[in-house]
């Protein structure tokens, strides 16, 4: 007929193949990046320091643990590392940036609703939103870091650079566990009130405020689970090497730490992607 | 705008005589599984037992077809939890059908109430957000805004928090934001009503312009008058099943003659008189037409044009009511379609 130059009538509804769901993430990436702006203006708009508070939370929390782990109980924090400060500042940094990309990840998809509900548009956009806001919020996290380092006496080095890479690869994974609890939050609301308890003591016995490495030293199954291949502990344990002692860690511990990642993500995404059609419709 | 890319295609053309083909309906069947207990709490989980008692299916869209052109805009009307919204969901790609087929030309866009994008933030900012959202670049949002603004017509407003705003107020920004990205297929849910009298002028011309720029427009709405004025043709669904489709004054006027539900006798003696004028009224030009050998589809389309009067027409606006005409007697008539002449008499209407 006269009509063939137009385009063709697409079906609609149909789920569509990886790559054709990763163009059109691609094409949203304005959106994707648009989200965490808006939600870090927005989140701290009603309070008079503003922005200034994703430094002051982790530093106030620091100093809490700073107080009980190290006045108040000293021995609980005396071990391997000697800068209790720096100790705390690198744990609890780096993994409030885990917790909280699994736990703003979660609720990415169930609070959305609405905005599900009136656009079409790939929903791992709202995970990975998530999971960049915090990126970004973690960013000048690692400054606070190396300051909060240099204060308590250690020296600046090249090691200290191996953090970036680090990030990315710790990224890589909370963006896996940010899509992982996006779609367990869909179907089961109440993980949420559950996750951030799961989530902390994953960091205790990770080493977060603890040193575990003397602990475990008697206990072969524990130290095989929470220290070999746990991938919270060889990651806070990469950083500490690098801004505590500059060494870089073996590679073996970026090994296992890269596949965790890779695996978390490729499975947490496949696991999202498989209950696209229905979120919003809880 | 037009994205192919998400929604992947699929190979299906299909050009009638009536002009391009936007969207078409084929067998459209949804079915929800809804638990009847909306909280999936703790006690859900471990009672496995009660978990499948709490579940229902809900047959909410039983078989609707229609195939809608460039420059249709189609009133869908018919009862609360009619599955009207659901269908629309479905064209817009946000509901997955579960049996038939939905294709469009393009991803179609559905504007609804409440797609508030964070209300924390400024007017300006989520014009952003929402044209970010709808597919649009940051410069081309950018371009926009000044228009969309105006649009709205929300003055300062537009740098204040959104949940400052008004439940008017954010309804016209979104549908400014929507309307600026001049979709190819528009999907208007209940919007219309919100604004005041001003906006809802500018709001139909905007409906106008999309449709002359070949798009095709839906809207959902309980006002009759709103669709009588703006609508080329009606999908009346009832019970998910595509009850009339054709000429939105001879479907509008059977839509009110359903039978009444606990209404007023005299608002409801009322419309039947207008029921039975517009009934003698078709009867005579159909019998006209006849006489004259027409085909009698433009004899229904010419009929309303002078049918009812002016006053009588508002006076059942909105509501559905009266004692039914024989002729609607609770059976779905075959689906009627356009011809292109009607369009364009539709159109100069209007003009």
């Amino acid at each position: 007929m006269a009509t063939t130059s137009l385009p063709p009538l697409i079906r609609l509804g149909t789920r569509p193949g990886i790559g054709e769901y990763l163009r059109s993430l691609w094409v949203r990436r304005g959106f994707a990046l648009a989200i965490p702006r808006a939600e870090l203006q927005a989140q701290h708009r009603n309070s008079v320091l503003g922005g200034v508070w994703h430094i002051l939370d982790p530093l106030f929390l620091i100093a809490v643990y700073y107080l009980i782990f190290g006045v108040m109980l000293p021995d609980v924090t005396r071990g391997r590392w000697t800068n209790v400060v720096g100790f705390l500042a690198i744990g609890v940094f780096m993994w409030q940036f885990t917790s909280k990309s699994a736990k703003a990840g979660g609720k990415s998809v169930v609070n959305n609703e609405s905005l599900v509900r009136a656009i079409a548009f790939p929903r791992a956009i709202l995970p990975l939103a998530a999971v960049l806001a915090e990126l970004a919020a973690f960013g000048v996290g690692v400054l606070v870091m190396y300051a909060t380092a240099l204060a308590t006496g250690e020296t600046l080095s090249w090691t200290w650079l191996m953090v970036v890479p680090l990030v990315l690869i710790q990224f890589m994974w909370n963006l896996g566990l940010g899509f992982t609890f996006a779609r367990i939050a869909h179907h089961f609301r109440d993980i949420l009130q559950v996750l951030p308890y799961t989530l902390r003591v994953i960091g205790y016995a990770s080493g977060v405020i603890i040193p575990i490495e003397d602990r475990l030293a008697e206990l072969p199954t524990l130290r095989f689970i929470l220290m070999d291949y746990n991938p919270a502990f060889i990651l806070l344990n990469i950083a500490r090497l690098a801004i505590l002692d500059n060494t870089v860690a073996p590679a073996r511990d970026w090994m296992i730490l890269s596949a965790w990642a890779v695996g978390t993500l490729l499975i947490g995404f496949l696991f999202f992607l498989r209950r696209e059609h229905e979120y919003g419709r809880g | 705008m037009a994205e192919a890319g998400y929604p992947p295609p699929a190979a299906d053309e299909v050009v009638l005589d009536q002009g391009v083909v936007t969207v078409k309906a084929d067998d459209v069947h949804i079915h929800y599984r809804v638990d009847e207990d909306a909280s999936r709490s703790l006690r859900d989980l471990f009672a496995t037992a009660g978990r499948r008692r709490h579940r229902r299916y809900v047959h909410a869209v039983k078989g609707v077809s229609f195939t809608a052109h460039a420059g249709e805009v189609i009133g869908v009307i018919g009862s609360n939890g009619s599955g009207k919204s659901s269908l629309m969901r479905a064209i817009a790609g946000l509901q997955p059908v579960s049996e038939g087929a939905v294709y469009a030309r393009s991803t179609p866009m559905l504007l609804g109430v409440g797609a508030v994008l964070n209300r924390q933030l400024s007017g300006r900012r989520n014009i952003m957000l929402g044209g970010l959202a709808l597919g649009l670049t940051a410069d081309e949002v950018k371009a926009k805004e000044s228009d969309i603004i105006e649009f709205a017509g929300i003055g300062h407003a537009i740098d204040r928090p959104m949940r400052t705003y008004s439940a008017g107020m954010s309804a016209r920004l979104q549908f400014s934001i929507s309307a600026a990205v001049r979709p190819e297929i528009l999907i208007i849910d209940e919007a219309l009503a919100v604004g005041d009298r001003e906006f809802k002028q500018k709001s139909q011309e905007r409906i106008q312009q999309l449709r002359e720029s070949a798009g095709t427009v839906f809207i959902v709405s309980h006002g009759m008058k709103s669709i009588r004025t703006n609508c080329t043709r009606v999908l009346w669904i009832e019970d998910g099943v595509l009850r009339a489709d054709g000429d939105p004054d001879e479907v509008t006027a059977r839509y009110d003659g359903r039978p009444p539900r606990g209404m007023r006798r005299k608002k409801r003696k009322r419309a039947q008189r207008r029921a039975a004028r517009v009934r003698r009224q078709r009867e005579l030009l159909e019998q006209a037409a006849a006489e004259a050998r027409l085909p009698t589809a433009a004899t229904a389309q010419a009929a309303p044009a002078d049918a009812p009067s002016p006053g009588s027409s508002d006076a059942v606006d909105g509501s559905p009511s009266a004692e039914q005409p024989p002729r609607a007697d609770g059976q779905a008539s075959p689906p009627e379609v356009l011809e292109p002449a009607q369009q364009s008499e539709g159109a100069g209407r209007r003009a």
